[in-house]
């Protein structure tokens, strides 16, 4: 079914939407949950719950894009639930992508920027990029997805997405030092 | 992960923009551009030429939307713009299937305007919905078109050679109606029916007593002229009049335009009009003008725009 058909259902309140949702976008967010949690259990319960916060959102919203939306909320909810476990001890895809990220940023020293200036210096410099390195770089880092996984759903050999991250990591790094960006 | 590593990761992970990680798990570029060439590699050249000829002089987008003409190109699009088009931003949106819609937003007559194409095998919605309180259909050059309005939005549609194309503005209808009319020969289709030397030239569509009628006005030798088309399933041989002058005129005759049996109505020196019927492909069309009517004059006109609908049916 077409995401209008369902975005339909939902402004119609009808119950059968959450059912062609859930097959359209289940499995994705699943895995997006998966590679955050590492539980199925619990990924599951965010899977759950992203239907009941689509339901609450759709209407008033009516997103262009919703497999994007649906993502989203699955992310923020396993977000959330990610601080949860970690008082459990449990380490995440995600997490683990991030320290190869994290790992070649410039140490901050004493000097952090503030949430709001980072957020405008970050969203600023993905734009510059190229669109295809921007995506390479947000699936490995935002989405926690293997460089094989990026590789093989954008196309493209392993070495083209290593070395596009490898370029755009230090690329961020060199702005954060130009601009005094430091987290 | 320490502390302050996770902190790290919670600033990052909550400061990318919406739009940017939606881009993300859309589908690859390159991946659509592999599908869209084993499809179609033949009209993927003919596109990317046709567009380089079509995109000289074109404004690039501006460095907001980070696409631009170009990246559309790497899709097969060509984005057939208005020469008046000012402040023009080209996106590419996410779709259901691996072509993403195409997408330009621009100014034009002090007016918004946003005209999506998608490469898709049946006719597609590719607005969100809207509460429309006028709708009509209707085709035109061969081409069946769209209207939908209300209040404040106005949105023409169409479908052709597997695109599904859709313009959206705050204008009035008749005013984007001249818009789509200027897409169209861009396009190299052809909407308003014209002469080539015509000035102040319109194109408009209504209903008119239940018939779906596309309308062009212009002025020709400081004349101005309607030029009416409908299709009808009445096939009586009473046709219909749907020139909407319902004056009484001081000379009335009969006569054909090509093949086609035909009504003419004037007054010597002023107004007139000849209505005439194509049983064929069933069409009724009008032509009318406000001053200098004769019959040769009405006749020889309504002859040179009179183009047999045969071939689009």
């Amino acid at each position: 079914m077409k995401d209008t058909q369902i975005i339909e259902l939902f402004f119609r309140r009808a119950g059968e939407a959450i059912t062609h949702l859930a097959e359209k976008y289940g499995a994705m967010c699943q895995n997006i949950a998966q590679r955050i949690l590492r539980d199925e259990r619990d990924s599951e319960e965010c899977v759950n719950d992203t239907w009941l916060q689509t339901w609450n959102t759709i209407p008033p919203q009516r997103p262009t894009y919703l497999g994007g939306f649906v993502g989203r909320i699955t992310r923020n909810l396993a977000l959330n639930r990610l601080d949860y476990n970690r008082a459990q001890k449990r380490d995440s895809t995600l997490e683990s992508a991030f320290e190869e990220l994290s790992g070649s940023l410039p140490d901050p020293g004493d000097m952090v920027t503030d949430e709001v200036t980072f957020r405008d210096f970050l969203n600023r410099f993905l734009r510059r990029q190229s669109e295809e390195h921007r995506r390479y770089f947000l699936r490995r880092y935002w989405y926690g997805m293997s460089v094989q996984e990026i590789a093989r759903e954008c196309g493209v050999g392993e070495e083209k997405v290593k070395s596009a991250l490898f370029r755009t990591r230090n690329r961020l790094r060199q702005a954060m030092e130009e601009e005094g960006v430091y987290v | 992960m320490s502390e302050r590593i996770y902190a790290r990761f919670l600033l990052f992970m909550n400061a990318v923009d919406d739009d940017l990680l939606e881009e993300a798990l859309a589908v690859s570029k390159r991946k659509a551009m592999l599908y869209w060439k084993a499809l179609t590699a033949a009209a993927a050249c003919l596109c990317v030429v046709f567009g380089a000829l079509l995109w000289q002089g074109r404004t690039p987008a501006p460095p907001e939307s980070g696409v631009t003409a170009a990246d559309l190109a790497g899709y097969g699009y060509t984005l057939p713009l208005p020469a008046d088009a000012m402040d023009i931003l080209y996106d590419l949106l996410p779709s259901p299937s691996e072509i993403p819609i195409a997408q330009a937003r621009f100014g034009t007559g002090g007016h918004a305007v946003t005209l999506r194409a998608w490469r898709t095998e049946e006719p597609q919605e590719i607005f969100d919905d809207e509460t429309w309180t006028d709708q009509m259909d209707w085709s035109d050059g061969g081409t069946t078109l769209s209207l939908r309005a209300n209040a404040q939005t106005a949105q023409v549609s169409w479908y052709a050679d597997e695109t599904q194309w859709s313009v959206r503005s705050d204008m009035t209808p008749a005013d984007l109606l001249d818009t789509v009319d200027d897409i169209f020969s861009v396009l190299g289709r052809q909407l308003n029916r014209a002469p080539e030397n015509a000035q102040d030239v319109h194109y408009n569509a209504f209903y008119l007593d239940d018939l779906a009628v596309g309308e062009t006005s212009f002025t020709l030798d400081g004349v101005k002229y309607i030029y009416r088309i409908a299709p009808t399933y009445d096939t009586s041989p009473d046709f219909a009049d749907i020139s909407g002058l319902e004056e009484t005129f001081d000379h009335q005759a009969q006569a054909e335009v090509g093949w086609c049996p035909a009504r003419l109505s004037w007054n010597d020196g002023g107004p007139g009009k000849v209505v005439w019927f194509d049983v064929v492909p069933g069409q009724l069309y009008s032509l009318s003008v406000d001053a200098g009517a004769s019959q040769e004059s009405l006749l020889d006109l309504a002859n040179q725009l009179f183009l047999p609908a045969q071939d689009e049916l």
